[in-house]
């Protein structure tokens, strides 16, 4: 990033640790100063008057975002919500982008609108990418518990036939076939069946 | 239930957003009870952490529309504070709602002062003269600036000639953090929606000292507001939403439901147990002094001459000059649209679109397209400038 960057100061504001880190490395690496990382937005108010951030980077879902939003109706000086006036279609795409991803952003007393688009980008991209982060996480903790479920199925299946484990899987398969259900789910029925559901938890429990 | 938002649609259910106050309950009884399903509608409600995200995901059709603000449904449409988003609000969910608050050890300084505080006026003068007596600030906290509770406090300190400054701060809290701040004496005054001043109350924090209803009778206070370009494209299923919510609100106005309600609304996807304390047959649900209601006196008729006074405050109270220009208010508040649902449902409405707002202190009549319609009083106190 160029020097026309550097004196940008950036407030982020998130209560993911990680992801905040993520976009704090992101954006001193472009060059950005980053002044002031924060969990939480108590006492951001008087936060904002001390650290005087040109932009404040605020997860969307933060509980004060009003309060962010309220200062800026009631204070000529403090921080107002980007908006992006729609002058052509990729500031539009950005604000569409930026509330998907979960990043919400405020500007500090009249920054110029091509330099905060940038900030915007780099938070939107890190965000995106935690999130992707996240999904393959929850993905590999639901493939182990799958086979956890599987193979545990297995040898309840072995026990109970008196079979090899070749056999003991076929016959889960063919199981799953017959039912058009995944095997991880049937073999969740049967340990519920072969076991009297211990362990197998209330699915009805959590729903409503 | 703010999950599952992300990525595209792909049914044709209706996604609404909501915030978790007791004025969302036409929505979400109309969910929970059935009306939505009768009228042949798919329905998903998300519950929304801010009314800025709540903004932000109807501005850009995340959700097809939402509980709003009275203020907010005029805000985004001239977009004020976000991207300017077309929104038509075709009727209203509910009347009054808000109070304002007082920490015990001011209300026992303010009773002091000899003022008469159950008269919203005299509550106003009995601040003042503890403001000019108190070394310290007295801390106002509001929820949000463009909301109808920031108005109506505006109004009652008028009322004493008082406006927030050195002596009166305001401080933006989120709602649940309300009674937290009170408790802690962050906040001297807290002026939010219900159900947060019942439960400062129970929990001994403080008591009401005005209710919005004694500043602005029998207000709108939220909204319905869907998108434009979802409503043109959905006529009928727009007609078949307010038809169901129109049921629900007349539904919630009956006492004999309370108890549901109350054991609908602590579920915690909607208000949690935060409102447990209001009575486990939800009898302490409404507080008496709030008058609190969603239908009764044609509650649900979106009057223009109420967007108008809406906007007229709106004016008056922002800083500087946000608040410009003029949007075309009948395309936004839609009577036309209410009477035509509500002939549907073999509902009366009035048949003119504008009433003397402030100008009636008992409840009155208009002529209806069947015969005649009672209307609610909408008396307003006296602030000396009216806009």
């Amino acid at each position: 990033m160029s020097a026309d960057q550097s004196g940008v100061r950036v407030m982020l504001v998130d209560n993911e640790p990680e992801r905040a880190a993520m976009v704090c490395e992101a954006l001193t690496s472009e060059g950005y100063q980053v002044v002031g990382q924060r969990s939480s937005t108590r006492g951001l108010v008087a936060a904002v008057a001390h650290e005087e951030p040109d932009v404040v980077i605020i997860d969307m879902d933060s509980p004060d975002r009003d309060t962010l939003e309220s200062m800026a109706a009631l204070n000529e000086h403090a921080p107002r919500p980007v908006v992006f006036f729609a002058s052509d279609e990729s500031d539009s795409q950005t604000i569409q982008q930026a509330v998907n991803a979960g990043v919400s952003a405020y500007i500090v007393d009249g920054l110029e609108q091509h330099r905060v688009k940038p900030i915007v980008d780099v938070a939107v991209a890190r965000f995106e990418a935690f999130q992707s982060l996240r999904h393959q996480l929850e993905e590999t903790r639901t493939a182990l518990e799958d086979r956890k479920d599987i193979e545990r199925a297995k040898g309840l299946v072995m026990k109970q036939q008196n079979c090899s484990e070749d056999e003991a899987f076929h016959s889960m398969r063919k199981l799953a076939m017959d039912r058009n259900q995944k095997l991880s789910d049937v073999a969740r029925q049967l340990i519920e069946a072969l076991e009297g559901g211990e362990g197998a938890g209330s699915p009805e429990a959590m729903n409503d | 239930m703010t999950d599952g938002m992300k990525g595209t649609k792909t049914d044709d259910s209706i996604r609404l957003g909501f915030i978790p106050l007791l004025d969302a309950a036409p929505l979400i009884l109309a969910q929970e009870a059935g009306f939505f399903t009768e009228e042949g509608l798919d329905v998903s409600l998300h519950r929304q952490p801010s009314w800025s995200s709540l903004r932000d995901r109807v501005g850009v059709g995340m959700l097809d529309g939402a509980q709003m603000l009275g203020p907010m449904a005029l805000a985004i449409n001239m977009g004020l504070g976000a991207p300017p988003c077309q929104v038509v609000s075709p009727m209203v969910l509910s009347r009054n709602g808000n109070a304002i608050t007082a920490r015990r050890v001011l209300y026992e300084q303010l009773a002091a002062t000899g003022f008469d505080l159950s008269e919203p006026s005299e509550a106003a003068r009995a601040l003042a003269r503890v403001v000019a007596a108190s070394e310290e600030p007295i801390r106002l906290g509001i929820v949000y600036a463009w909301s109808s509770h920031y108005l109506q406090l505006l109004d009652w300190l008028a009322s004493a000639g008082l406006s927030p400054g050195p002596g009166l701060e305001l401080v933006t809290v989120p709602p649940p953090e309300m009674m937290t701040a009170l408790a802690y004496g962050s906040v001297d005054l807290a002026c939010v929606g219900e159900p947060w001043n019942s439960l400062m109350e129970y929990h001994g924090l403080g008591q009401i000292l005005a209710t919005g209803c004694q500043v602005w009778q029998n207000a709108p206070e939220k909204v319905l507001g869907v998108r434009r370009d979802w409503a043109e494209a959905n006529p009928e299923k727009l007609r078949a939403l307010m038809r169901a919510v129109i049921r629900c609100c007349r539904w919630l106005d009956d006492p004999v439901n309370r108890e549901l309600v109350h054991r609908i609304l602590v579920h915690p996807g909607y208000l949690g147990s935060a409102i447990e304390p209001l009575g486990d047959q939800g009898q302490w649900l409404f507080h008496p002094r709030v008058h609190q209601h969603f239908y009764r006196q044609s509650a649900n008729f979106p009057w223009l001459s109420q967007a108008e006074w809406l906007l007229s405050r709106m004016r008056l109270r922002s800083q500087g000059d946000q608040v410009q220009g003029a949007p075309a208010l009948d395309t936004i508040f839609r009577p036309d649209l209410y009477r035509e649902v509500a002939e549907s449902l073999g509902i009366d409405a009035p048949l003119m679109d504008y009433k003397d707002e402030g100008e009636h202190r008992q409840p009155f009549v208009v002529e209806g397209f069947r015969g005649e319609v009672e209307v609610a009083s909408d008396a307003l106190i006296t602030t000396g400038s009216r806009g």
